[in-house]
């Protein structure tokens, strides 16, 4: 995911240098001067076309590059390792296993979603009220919690940690405080945890 | 063609372009269908009633090489410069919306408000009109 | 009084959707400054949950709703006539008919305040079901409702209003290839709400009848489907943002022409992505709904991205009509640099956001936050400003001060940068939209208290640009018919114009009437 933002920003660093640089040239060299009368032209036919064309390549390339990164991130593989059912409700989440147990939080005891590393783990996201959203930004990836529709991805982390996760659309009045952890455990832990209900925290 | 003609016709146009490209990409993805569908069908509505009515219409404002000698003192119609009517319409606008979730007789109320002043408007019209002076006011 | 309440003069008109949209400026500036006094340190307790909830709310909405998209409109209507030489718009009734809704509109959604449970709180967005249901907002979404309808119809009746008025009213010798830029682009503009706003009116329909009426359009417990309230919101919501753009986008053509002392460059080009850029905003609203699954995604990101291209010929045609011209600065021009400036970034963060990958990282973050507003705030408040410093003489007679406008562009443009740049980041380590509160993780603690400082140099050049605007009307200097040599119509007659606009007219055989006629 990276990738795709260094390209973006080093797009966005030379359109904004180029337009930058001559709008200051234009300032600074154009100013009214006694002795100088301006120009009178009014258009640049191939100039013109020129500035339609280039624009056009430059989103035509960031467009490859983003459905080239789109299809992989929201690629779902057809038989995952581990499947988590996620349910957003006012104000906090809750996490189903694998063997059907789950973990409810609180705004004011926010719950841990426990991932396994390296593993490819399926998320089946719903909402029981309002539109919510799971968003891990460490993750750079976010997916609505949608009463009446089912939301599925892949998570596969690649690092361990914990990392700060939060409901992202506007859910009312504790939607400050709907936030949760996702904690990525090594396999073995994660695998404890699951078999033993919860009990055996990594 | 007149550019509004131009404007309505080629606006048509696109949305068809665009709405069947959304269809198509989309795989008919109802909603959006839908409502490119209708706006597409609204401009088109706009763009042959354009296309009709400009055969036989012509304006000074679209000749470039008009003298103002040709047009000076012609009559565009009556301006008014002020009526009571407006204020008391949207009034009764927002009296006949604000009845909506509360009160159905608020909304009725507002309902022959607006009424009421759109005929008084429409009197304030036919008289100044009628008349030879060039402003109007509803008395 | 009663002479200002019966009006259908379209200079006076305009002159009240000004001091309205002005007056809707201070009060959304005043909820933007709570907002940033309770984001100003992590866990602050300055405004609870629900009063903060409703503050970013009527924010947003009298921003969006009750000043920059009516004073574009407003600005249109003093304007229009006069840069076509026409007397008056095509219906004058219905002009003051549709400012008074739109007044009346804005007190509505405002008086929620005062009932029960407050006002709306739900974002100016109002997402269903979250709208559906009474969370102690008692009457005030309700209120919210009603009232953006009211306005919603005003702006149709505006738009067909000046649509009309152009097609039909221009004066001899004025075809439509002479136009002003900016008529152009009101020309655009009201196409693009004649296609937007019923979606609007029928969104707000739908939610007034599921709230009240025992319907259940977006409740999916009944059948109803959540995502169906933000295609038909956002239909209306994108070409909304592009009716706040447009106008603006003229306003920055006629100043940037008039003081660089050239022809506007590439003036077909302008007319033309002007109607691109409106006909490509009616196909990209589910940019919008990237993280809900529920939409084509690479559709929306393909148009999205094109978009891009004509507000790039914009942006260089402007360089263009700059380019070997003979530029002073006076306020306006500041002002439209400033515009131009700020509004790339806007544009390039929007080019960003338009991949669904980046968006997925970004969506409802205060990356969102930065981009709009340099969009709106950075891009059509710039040019807000830069139309009240260069048509005040025509609208009032009186001229305003151009060392008091230099130092309102300064504070505001340092402000601005400083307000919002910030939130960019912020937005990367992940602190989320509409919250009231955020922990003390990352840089946002310190990200968050520099913002709130821009903000407070950014409300300092505003009260320097009410200090201008009082002493210039307390010291009333008459100002000229042309005072800075524009081209168009609306110079060649005097400062206010007289009723019914013109005297005499005088020939019209170019873009620049008034330049090239002798005076």
């Amino acid at each position: 995911m990276r990738e795709d933002w260094y390209v973006f920003l080093v797009a966005a660093a030379c359109v904004g240098l180029y337009v930058y640089g001559c709008i200051f040239w234009c300032i600074i060299a154009y100013r009214r001067r006694a002795n100088r009368e301006p120009a009178t032209f009014a258009g640049n036919s191939r100039l013109e076309i020129f500035y339609v064309a280039l624009p056009l390549l430059i989103v035509i390339g960031l467009f490859g590059v983003t459905l080239a990164k789109e299809l992989p991130v929201d690629g779902v593989v057809p038989k995952p390792a581990n499947r988590i059912a996620v349910d957003a409700f006012r104000w906090s989440w809750a996490f189903t296993y694998p063997g059907g147990f789950t973990t409810r939080g609180t705004p004011y005891d926010p719950p841990t979603l426990y991932l396994p590393l390296r593993r490819v783990t399926e998320i089946d996201l719903t909402s029981s009220d309002v539109t919510h959203s799971f968003w891990i930004p460490a993750f750079l990836f976010k997916r609505d919690a949608i009463p009446g529709m089912r939301n599925v991805f892949d998570l596969t982390p690649i690092r361990t940690g914990a990392f700060l996760s939060r409901c992202a659309q506007f859910c009312g009045i504790d939607h400050a405080l709907m936030t949760f952890t996702t904690r990525v455990v090594p396999d073995a832990a994660y695998d404890r945890y699951v078999a033993s209900r919860g009990a055996v925290t990594p | 063609m007149k550019s509004f003609v131009g404007i309505f016709v080629c606006s048509a146009l696109f949305g068809l372009a665009i709405a069947v490209a959304y269809a198509w990409v989309a795989h008919g993805e109802i909603v959006g269908t839908i409502l490119l569908g209708v706006m597409t069908a609204a401009l088109a509505f706009a763009a042959s009633y354009a296309l009709i009515a400009e055969r036989a219409a012509s304006l000074d404002g679209d000749d470039p090489n008009i003298s103002n000698d040709r047009v000076a003192g012609e009559d565009l119609g009556v301006f008014t410069t002020k009526s009571r009517w407006p204020i008391l319409v949207a009034a009764g606008a927002a009296l006949g919306l604000c009845g909506l979730p509360w009160s159905p007789f608020m909304t009725a109320c507002g309902l022959i408000i607006v009424v009421l002043c759109l005929w008084r408007m429409g009197a304030e019209s036919a008289r100044m009109n009628a008349s030879t002076t060039s402003t109007g006011t509803d008395r | 009084m009663i002479e200002w309440m019966t009006t259908t003069d379209h200079k006076k008109i305009g002159i009240m959707y000004i001091v309205t949209t002005m007056t809707f400026f201070f009060i959304g500036g005043c909820l933007a400054m709570l907002i940033r006094a309770q984001l100003a340190r992590p866990d602050n307790d300055f405004l609870s949950a629900h009063a903060y909830n409703q503050v970013f709310t009527l924010h947003g909405t009298a921003m969006i709703f009750f000043v920059i998209a009516p004073f574009g409109l407003g600005l249109a209507n003093f304007l229009v006539p006069l840069q076509i030489g026409a007397p008056d718009v095509a219906f004058p009734r219905l002009n003051a008919t549709a400012f008074w809704m739109f007044a009346i509109a804005g007190i509505v959604v405002f008086s929620g305040l005062a009932g029960y449970g407050g006002a709306a709180a739900t974002g100016w967005t109002a997402y269903a079901p979250l709208s559906e249901i009474a969370e102690g907002t008692g009457a005030g979404q309700d209120l919210w409702l009603i009232g953006l309808l009211l306005a919603s119809v005003s702006t149709i009746l505006t738009a067909i209003n000046l649509m009309v008025t152009i097609f039909l009213f221009r004066a001899p010798g004025m075809t439509m290839w002479r136009l002003p830029i900016f008529v152009w682009e009101i020309v655009a503009t009201g196409v693009l709400i004649l296609m937007a706003f019923p979606s609007l009116t029928a969104v707000l329909a739908l939610l007034l009848i599921d709230r009240h009426l025992g319907g259940h359009f977006f409740d999916p417990a009944y059948g109803g489907n959540a995502v169906l309230y933000q295609h038909l919101f956002w239909f209306f919501g994108h070409p909304e943002v592009y009716v706040m753009i447009l106008p603006y986008f003229g306003i920055i053509t006629e100043i940037v022409a008039t003081f660089s002392h050239k022809p506007v460059f590439g003036y077909v080009g302008l007319v033309i992505a002007a109607f691109a850029i409106a006909g490509l905003s009616i196909g990209v609203w589910a940019h919008h709904m990237f993280t809900t699954g529920a939409v084509s995604n690479p559709f929306f990101s393909a148009v999205s991205f094109l978009i891009a291209v004509p507000t790039g010929v914009k942006f260089l045609n402007w360089i263009g009509t700059m380019w070997k011209g003979s530029i002073t600065f006076p306020t306006p021009m500041l002002f439209a640099v400033g515009f131009m400036l700020n509004f790339l970034i806007g544009g390039i963060t929007g080019v960003m956001i338009a991949s669904p990958p980046i968006d997925y990282g970004v969506h409802d973050s205060y990356f969102i936050v930065n981009h709009f507003h340099y969009t709106l705030a950075g891009g059509s408040m710039f040019a807000l400003f830069a139309a009240l410093y260069f048509w005040f003489p025509k609208m009032f007679g009186t001229q305003l001060s151009d060392r008091l406008g230099a130092w309102c562009f300064a504070l505001m443009f340092v402000g601005f940068n400083v307000t919002f740049m910030p939130m960019a980041f912020m937005g990367l380590e992940g602190m989320a939209r509409r919250v009231y509160t955020y922990p003390n993780i990352a840089h946002l603690g310190l990200l968050n208290a520099i913002a709130t400082g821009g903000s407070i140099v950014l409300a300092l050049g505003v009260i320097v640009f009410v200090v201008d605007v009082v002493t210039a009307i307390a010291r009333r200097i008459p100002a000229p018919a042309n005072p800075w040599h524009g081209y168009s119509l609306e110079w060649a007659t005097s400062s206010p114009p007289p009723e019914f606009n013109f005297d005499a007219l005088p020939p019209i055989r170019s873009r620049r009437p008034v330049w090239e006629t002798p005076s």
